[in-house]
């Protein structure tokens, strides 16, 4: 294919998505559908608009590939941990149990058994991106059925790579020798694996500081791409898929410092690239395959849903789930996923199973896959209303973010942040400066690099559940923009804000900003009353001149501040204000002569 | 080897006090005797506790210097009372650090002594101001000694200031001197 037909089939996709999603969302079936209607319609078996099938599958699997990055981003080894019981003993049940009935029943239907066994483990893994979109648009992600869909896709995102190491050695009529060197790919596979996870960890971080010191976005962004993309060539030349490379390199950056930033330089190509993922499902449907036999491939499907429902919902009463969560929780992660693209076709190139019998799975992969926001849309209008809601068991809120936002830790978010620290308050950092988050982190802070001006940046960081934001930036510009857009988006954040010098102080004024400190203001007064003392001052009588000091100065700010416009008038109060000083001072000074204070 | 004496001065500005100041300025050159001024050393009001219980043992005869007023001592030196005399330290069943210390107070008052009775401005005679010190003196195991008033501080000449300062300092030297 020519640049120029890529060119065009880019303009295909846009216009089939932009096309078919605002309808389908409009009609009440979520985005989902639209993109794979969208897909459908495109494909080889659609208006035929985009024909090379091969071509197609390699957009496929690059979306599936970025997707995983993503995925493997948002798991990290502390957020395992703390889901251990649920994505454990949840997702191995759910895996151990699915895997079983769904070979028995292959095997029964007259499968070879190592065919069987690839079905079974195929069809027991579900869509991470089907069932985590459908959550998170329905903000059902912090329930606790949510939250147990969320640890057994986890679990299945894990299960794949032994699922994937296991394929060669179900390749039937095969000799010893080809299976010592089954043994032997493995070994390297793995091996290769986990120098790349080692290797990771200690060239990556460094090679990311390094360009994120050059306060260049874009160059931060090609390299979280080309890090996704060696990955991913690295693990396809080994024969391992590309989507778990890239899943590697997401788990590998998971636990660094660069996690927000590069959640969000790749946020906006996420959803694009959701929505590409599903249109290539959506593509590959294969209607022939599918109308030869319609009956099998629709039985099949309908059979998986419900084996696979079935068990989900036994899972889910073994783990007493809420019991109107229950149906919810046993259909949403009823279809069969991406990654049994990922393991059949590794099968196939294996020689595990045959092309036809390839393509039916395929078929019966995206079929399921493409009914799931039908069945959702299905348990909306009719079932939802016969669940159970007499429960009254509150869903387990999971808090995902601290309580306070610092957003900029230099020399005076620093003080505040390590103030909070010291009394076991932990709050969220967020700083541009590289070389100051990893010395700071070597001392225990949760530090995040990117820049705390932007919307999305923020809202990664928690500021939805957060109720502190401490708008510690120095610069002007970019300390107001802040406030500006937590006043507009967070309204509920309570902000406390730096200020550089009065004018950037009645800035602030003007957006009621809760508590406002003059960067330097309190450090003067001491200072000031440092000076008083060495000329001989009482001390306590220094401090209170600084504290009659501040508390002027602050009538006199507040004063001032719904005249500023008017300069000549601020001229005037000004020097008056300066006037009105000498005078408290003077009457403090004669307060204290005065012989009827009573002291003596 | 003779006592050591710690005054703990308590008054928030030293500077425009007339009997205090000169109070101070004998003791000062008492021997053996260490001013301690509260309202100097912290200025913000925030007390170093270690640093106070140590001094409190290193001294045998605790002084309380201040003006009264209100019926009562400085807010400053309440505060110290409050975060130093701790559990432990100056009291409970293992508070023994200041058990046989010497405990005297030093006060002056505006109104004059006349005012101080049961027909005067105040209703009450000093000494039942002076409860609650007899008491934590009591509680922390300390000797109350019998405590210098200066009345009417603001219509004493200087002299009769110097004379009462001088009064003090005798009846510090026969403890520092006792035994």
């Amino acid at each position: 294919m020519t640049e120029h037909s890529n060119f065009l089939n880019m303009i295909i996709f846009l216009t089939s998505a932009l096309i078919c999603v605002p309808i389908s969302k409009k009609l009440g079936m979520g985005s989902l559908l639209g993109y794979l209607i969208a897909g459908l319609a495109i494909g080889p078996f659609g208006f035929k608009f985009i024909g090379n099938v091969e071509e197609v599958m390699h957009f496929s699997e690059f979306g599936v590939v970025l997707l995983m990055f993503i995925i493997g981003l948002e798991l990290n080894p502390k957020k395992l941990w703390d889901l251990k019981i649920p994505i454990f003993g949840m997702g191995g049940l759910q895996i151990l149990l699915n895997t079983l009935l769904i070979t028995t029943c292959s095997y029964w239907l007259g499968c070879t058994f190592s065919v069987s066994l690839l079905i079974g483990m195929g069809f027991s893994l579900s869509s991470t991106a089907m069932a985590l979109q459908i959550l998170n648009e329905k903000k059902l992600l912090n329930t606790t059925g949510g939250n147990s869909n969320f640890s057994i896709l986890l679990f299945q995102d894990i299960a794949v790579i032994p699922m994937l190491a296991l394929l060669p050695l179900l390749v039937e009529k095969q000799t010893d020798a080809q299976n010592g060197t089954n043994y032997l790919v493995l070994l390297k596979t793995l091996s290769i694996i986990l120098v790349t996870i080692v290797g990771g960890r200690y060239l990556l971080r460094p090679l990311l500081r390094f360009v994120a010191s050059l306060h260049l976005r874009e160059i931060f962004t090609a390299t979280a791409l080309l890090l996704v993309m060696g990955m991913a060539f690295l693990m396809q030349s080994l024969d391992v898929s590309m989507a778990l490379g890239a899943f590697l390199a997401g788990v590998l950056l998971a636990e660094s410092e660069y996690r927000h930033a590069l959640e969000t330089d790749i946020e906006p190509f996420k959803g694009l690239l959701l929505g590409l993922f599903f249109i290539s499902v959506g593509m590959s449907v294969n209607l022939q395959t599918i109308l030869s036999e319609p009956l099998v491939i629709l039985g099949l499907v309908v059979g998986i849903f419900v084996l696979k429902s079935t068990a989900h919902y036994l899972i889910g009463k073994i783990f007493k789930l809420p019991k109107s969560q229950l149906i919810f929780f046993s259909i949403i992660i009823a279809q069969v996923g991406e990654f049994a693209f990922v393991l059949f076709g590794t099968a196939l190139n294996l020689g595990v199973i045959e092309k036809t019998l390839n393509e039916k799975l395929l078929a019966v992969v995206a079929l399921s896959m493409l009914i799931t926001p039908l069945v959702v849309l299905i348990y909306d209008r009719f079932i939802s209303f016969f669940c159970d809601t007499t429960d009254k068991a509150p869903d387990v809120i999971e808090n995902q973010s601290n309580d306070v936002i610092i957003a900029g830790f230099g020399r005076f978010g620093q003080i505040v942040g390590r103030l909070l620290h010291a009394n076991k308050i932990n709050a969220t950092v967020l700083d541009y400066e590289p070389d100051q988050i990893e010395l700071l982190r070597r001392f225990g802070f949760k530090i995040y690099y990117g820049d705390a001006t932007r919307l999305d940046l923020l809202e990664a960081a928690g500021a939805h559940q957060a109720k502190v934001l401490v708008v510690a930036i120095d610069e002007v510009e970019s300390n107001l923009k802040l406030v500006k857009m937590a006043r507009e988006h967070f309204p509920h954040l309570k902000i406390f804000a730096r200020a550089r010098n009065v004018q950037h102080t009645y800035d602030l004024m003007d957006l009621n900003v809760e508590s406002i400190e003059r960067e330097t203001f309190e450090s003067s007064l001491k200072m000031g009353s440092s000076v008083l003392q060495s000329l001989g001052w009482a001390p306590y009588d220094s401090v209170k001149a600084a504290h009659i000091f501040r508390r002027h100065n602050m009538e006199v700010i507040e004063m001032l501040h719904p005249r500023r416009k008017d300069t000549e008038d601020m001229v005037a109060r000004a020097k008056q204000s300066r006037e009105d000083l000498a005078k408290m001072f003077e009457e403090e000074h004669e307060i204290r002569l005065n012989k009827d204070l009573g002291w003596d | 080897m003779t006592k050591k004496v710690l005054v703990i001065l308590a008054h928030p500005h030293l500077n425009q006090s007339v009997a205090n100041r000169q109070i101070a300025e004998v003791l000062k050159n008492t021997p053996d005797v260490t001013i301690h001024n509260l309202y100097d050393n912290y200025p913000y009001f925030h007390i170093d506790i270690k640093k106070e219980q140590t001094l409190l043992k290193q001294h045998d005869i605790i002084i309380f210097q201040h003006p009264f007023f209100w019926y009562n001592m400085p807010p400053l030196l309440k505060l110290w009372m409050d975060e130093v005399l701790t559990m432990g330290f100056a009291y409970g069943s293992k508070g023994e650090h200041l058990k046989n210390k010497k405990f005297m107070l030093a006060i002056t008052t505006g109104s004059e002594q006349m005012a101080y009775s049961e027909n005067g401005y105040h209703g009450f005679d000093i000494h039942n101001f002076l409860f609650a010190y007899k008491q934590t003196c009591q509680l922390c195991q300390m000797q109350w000694q019998e405590p210098h008033i200066l009345f009417g501080s603001r219509k004493t000449t200087e002299e009769e200031i110097r004379n009462h300062a001088e009064k003090i300092k005798k009846h510090i030297i026969t403890l520092t001197e006792a035994r």
